[in-house]
């Protein structure tokens, strides 16, 4: 009985085990699949780089060396006094020598080069290159990432950039037998073994490399007794379908060595550019070691947290390398002695431009999956200007820290954006008074009344119609009420509670009186007004109701930065871009987003509208800008609404576009107009940056007349109430004021006659 | 379209005098240094063709819309390279410099214009009627002028 339950038994052992047998090869075979079909041509996921613009450099550019020398610092170039190594500068006082790396651009390759500047009033006044380029780019500064779900970053080297003795080091360090074994270490495997018997429990591994990179690359990091056996079954099987090269550069690729706020650092060419802002081939012996060191725990030998542990474990690396015969024990006593060597720990740049670069999210979304673009490693250039956006951001904080300071301390906060008028390139976004905080987007998500801002559409509606209206035809500013569809009478009041009578049209707009506007807008037809609205740019439905004619209608600044940018550009609508273009890493251009214009308006009404707008800088309600920037012609048009709770200024030069919103988030009232807030950010920015003043080219047919300020009346040009204007050929008015004396008169009297 | 090649090297006294006439409302631009000490040229724009070289000291007749901005001799240069791509079959690059050439000047008007031949040759007819609207805009003069003017007219008879 007990011989028959042993053969069953023995039986049922030998079953079991042809079970585990057949399971355990599956699983292998699985394994082996798995290794061969993902490793052989293993994509990391290589996050995508966000560019700013490339600073342009040739004769007569625009640029001071204080900026130039601001963005050599953004590229992380090293000021010495002999140049003698790309990515190095030095300066003098009006003389800038630098040794440019060079970049693949999307258009072409930028070649290395040796650059001499000279800098006189704010220009490059001279431009000596090694190659005789006369113009050129510097690298563009790396404003961000596009990471994968998991916030991992690398940037991928080959093993044949990676010195050599740094591969000796992390050899001798965490593999010494790395050359020899299979995929695993049988006299580690029983270390550990022992050790872990002793303790009662999983506490410790004897990875091999190849191990680490398996355990990295493939598994979760739980420490169970399977996903150990999983571990060592894969390393043997990647050590048999690779070779030890190809192992060593995965690992190098792959490993943990940094966190930088969300952005994990994967790989020593990352980790290179992470801590000393360099690439991996230009490191010290010293820098090498720090980063094998860190390999153990990134966070615990962080140099720039704890900077004595991470030197300690420097110099055991090195130590350890002598030990192994892998390393020269004089070169490793004079890595020894090298500080740290690290590299300034900045502000992260994915941390630096949020706002930004959530519109370049915006924009890339509507053409790219997000898996390609964090996992692809494509390269997307921008139209962003770092010098730019520091200034908008400055002079916002300050206007807002400035007005914070007074009684009306509750939160206020702003938004700028920025863009280039003919290209309608996007260059700068504020979004808050903290331009690091990356949580609410004002200036893409903020949707607010816009007020009079959406006045310029109404007249500008009106001088299409180029027989009847000119920017002298008298408007009526009486008192206005309008019956509403549902039986309430509509009375809008202009902002300084005076009824102006007659006024001109240009005026109107100017000083943006409400009770001529509405009229204005209810005689044109709300549709054509909205129709105009529509071809500036903005393309949400808007209801057609009586008070849209005053800005009773919510508006991002962005949306607000697209309606302008049609008048900036002469009545040519351009969409607004941040992204010039994307390219694969090998150089290829995947897309490109061209310039693309269309002209919406004719030249005629554009030019009258933009001498209005012109005029509410000089004369109307932004008038501030005639002691802020003096003697510089810019056009714009200020907007405040009800109870002050949003305060706007729009408006543009000959090389800029910006619009700022001030206001709060709860609605509140801020105590400021379109012009003693707003309107002081606006031109603290073109005070700073703009270079070109408004370029208001006449077209063809159009004359300049002298007009009564007040009656619109042809007069002469000697009359003390005559202004000029300009006018379609035909449309000016009868010349009926004379003030000339004297034998003037009597010209004017002949002159008269022979007519 | 056969364009007559010339190299036209306007004098710098010549646009003051005549921004100097412009109405008050033209603003007095405190013109860019660079744009206005910069001789104008019109891109040659087949080498074989003859240059022809108008002294400074010969005056042209005023155009009606005479102050067109200038744009730096890296402008310049980047307008003949686009030609050389374009020449090399290389339309892309070729584009990438114009636009180039757009962002560094953004009101000189032949790099707008010869955008939009570009385009036309591309048979983007809509964007090269466009362009030529917008060189126009800019203030493009004399041959520019009527280059520019004769590309509007054969994209809108194109598209």
């Amino acid at each position: 009985m007990t011989g028959l339950i042993n053969k069953y038994k023995s039986k049922l052992w030998v079953k079991i085990l042809l079970i585990l047998m057949v399971i355990g090869l599956a699983v292998t075979l699985y394994l082996d699949s798995v290794i061969r079909s993902t490793f052989a041509d293993k994509k990391w996921s290589v996050p995508s780089t966000v560019y700013a613009r490339p600073l342009e450099i040739y004769e007569g550019a625009e640029l001071t060396l204080a900026d130039l020398k601001t963005e050599l610092g953004l590229l992380g170039y090293s000021f010495v006094t002999q140049i003698t190594k790309p990515g190095q500068a030095s300066l003098s006082a009006n003389r800038v020598n630098i040794f440019t790396p060079g970049f693949q651009f999307s258009d072409e390759l930028e070649p290395s080069r040796r650059v001499e500047l000279s800098f006189s009033d704010g220009m490059v006044s001279r431009l000596v290159t090694d190659d005789g380029a006369s113009l050129l780019r510097l690298e563009p500064v790396m404003i961000g990432g596009i990471y994968p779900a998991h916030n991992e970053d690398r940037l991928l080297v080959q093993l044949a950039e990676v010195p050599q003795p740094l591969q000796d080091m992390l050899v001798a360090v965490e593999d010494d037998n790395f050359y020899n074994h299979f995929g695993i270490s049988l006299r580690g495997i029983g270390r550990a073994l022992i050790a872990n018997i002793k303790e009662g429990g999983i506490t410790q591994g004897a990875s091999t490399l190849t191990q680490q990179l398996v355990k990295n690359y493939y598994l979760s990091s739980e420490r169970t007794l399977w996903r150990k056996a999983q571990e060592a079954l894969m390393a043997i099987l990647l050590e048999l379908h690779f070779s030890k090269s190809d192992i060593l550069q995965g690992y190098i690729n792959e490993i943990y060595l940094g966190q930088d706020g969300p952005r994990a650092i994967h790989g020593f060419g990352l980790a290179s550019q992470y801590y000393f802002k360099k690439p991996l081939a230009d490191l010290s012996l010293s820098q090498q070691a720090l980063l094998v060191a860190l390999v153990r725990g990134a966070s615990y030998y962080n140099p720039w947290r704890n900077p004595q542990r991470a030197l300690k474990r420097r110099d055991l690396v090195l130590d350890i390398a002598v030990r192994e015969e892998r390393l020269d024990a004089d070169a490793a006593a004079l890595a020894k002695a090298q500080p740290l060597g690290i590299g300034e720990r900045s502000v992260s740049s994915s941390k630096r431009y949020p706002a930004y670069l959530d519109l370049v999210r915006r924009q890339l979304q509507r053409d790219y999956k997000d898996e390609d673009l964090s996992s692809n490693g494509l390269s997307i250039f921008t139209h962003f200007d770092p010098l730019l956006q520091s200034t908008a951001e400055a002079s916002l904080a300050a206007s807002i820290g400035k007005q914070s300071g007074g009684d009306n301390g509750g939160e206020l906060q702003g938004a700028v954006v920025i863009t280039r008028p003919n290209t309608g390139a996007v260059v700068a976004i504020v979004g808050g008074a903290d331009a690091r905080y990356a949580g609410f987007n004002r200036a893409i998500d903020a949707r607010r009344q816009v007020g009079s801002l959406i006045k310029p559409a109404i007249y500008l509606t009106a001088l299409e119609k180029v027989q009847e209206y000119t920017l002298a035809t008298l408007l009526n500013d009486e008192p206005y009420s309008q019956e509403l569809a549902n039986g309430d009478i509509w009375t809008p009041k202009n902002y300084d509670r005076q009824d102006h009578g007659q006024v001109l049209l240009y005026k109107a707009l100017a000083n943006s009186y409400n009770q001529a506007t509405a009229r204005l807008g209810n005689t044109l037809g709300l549709n054509n007004v909205l129709d105009t609205v529509r071809r500036l740019g903005i393309e949400q439905e808007i209801a057609q109701l009586p008070a849209i004619t005053l800005g009773a209608v919510g508006m991002t600044p962005i949306e607000v930065a697209q309606m302008y940018q049609t008048l900036s550009a002469d009545g040519f609508y351009t969409p607004l871009q941040t992204i010039s273009a994307v390219m694969e890493p090998g150089g290829k251009v995947l897309k490109s987003y061209p310039l693309a214009v269309e002209q919406r308006f004719d030249a005629i009404p554009v030019y009258l509208l933009r001498t209005a707008m012109q005029a509410v800088t000089r004369e109307g309600s932004g008038k501030a800008l005639q002691w802020l920037l003096p003697d510089f012609t810019v056009a714009g048009k200020t907007g405040t609404t009800n109870d002050l709770r949003d305060s706007w200024f729009a408006g543009f030069s000959g090389d800029m576009q910006a619009v700022v919103w001030l206001g709060r988030d709860d609605n509140g009232s801020t105590g400021l107009t379109g012009s003693s807030g707003a309107l002081r950010v606006w031109a603290e920015i073109f005070r700073q940056r703009s270079h070109l003043p408004v370029q208001n080219l006449p077209p063809e047919n159009i004359t300049i007349s002298w007009v009564d300020r007040d009656t619109g009346q042809g007069s002469q040009e000697s009359c003390d109430n005559a202004i000029p204007l300009p006018f379609v050929i035909g449309q000016q008015p009868e010349l009926e004021i004379r003030c000339r004396r004297g034998v003037e008169r009597v010209v004017d009297w002949f002159n008269g006659l022979v007519k | 379209m056969n364009m007559i090649k010339k190299l036209i090297v306007l004098c710098l006294s010549w646009f003051i005098v005549a921004c100097s006439t412009l109405p008050v409302y033209e603003p007095q631009p405190k013109v860019d240094p660079v744009r206005e000490a910069a001789p104008v040229y019109e891109i040659e724009q087949r080498p074989s063709a003859p240059k022809v070289i108008i002294e400074p000291e010969v005056k042209p007749e005023p155009a009606p819309v005479d102050n067109a901005a200038k744009a730096p001799a890296a402008v310049i240069s980047l307008l003949k390279r686009a030609q050389q791509q374009e020449n090399q079959g290389d339309q892309q690059a070729a584009a990438a410099s114009l636009e180039r050439a757009i962002r560094i000047a953004p009101r000189y008007p032949e790099s707008y214009f010869r955008l939009g031949e570009l385009r036309y040759k591309q048979g983007l007819y809509e964007q090269a009627r466009s362009l030529g609207q917008k060189a126009l805009s800019l203030g493009a003069d004399w041959f520019l002028r009527r280059q520019a003017q004769s590309l509007v007219e054969r994209a809108s008879a194109a598209q």
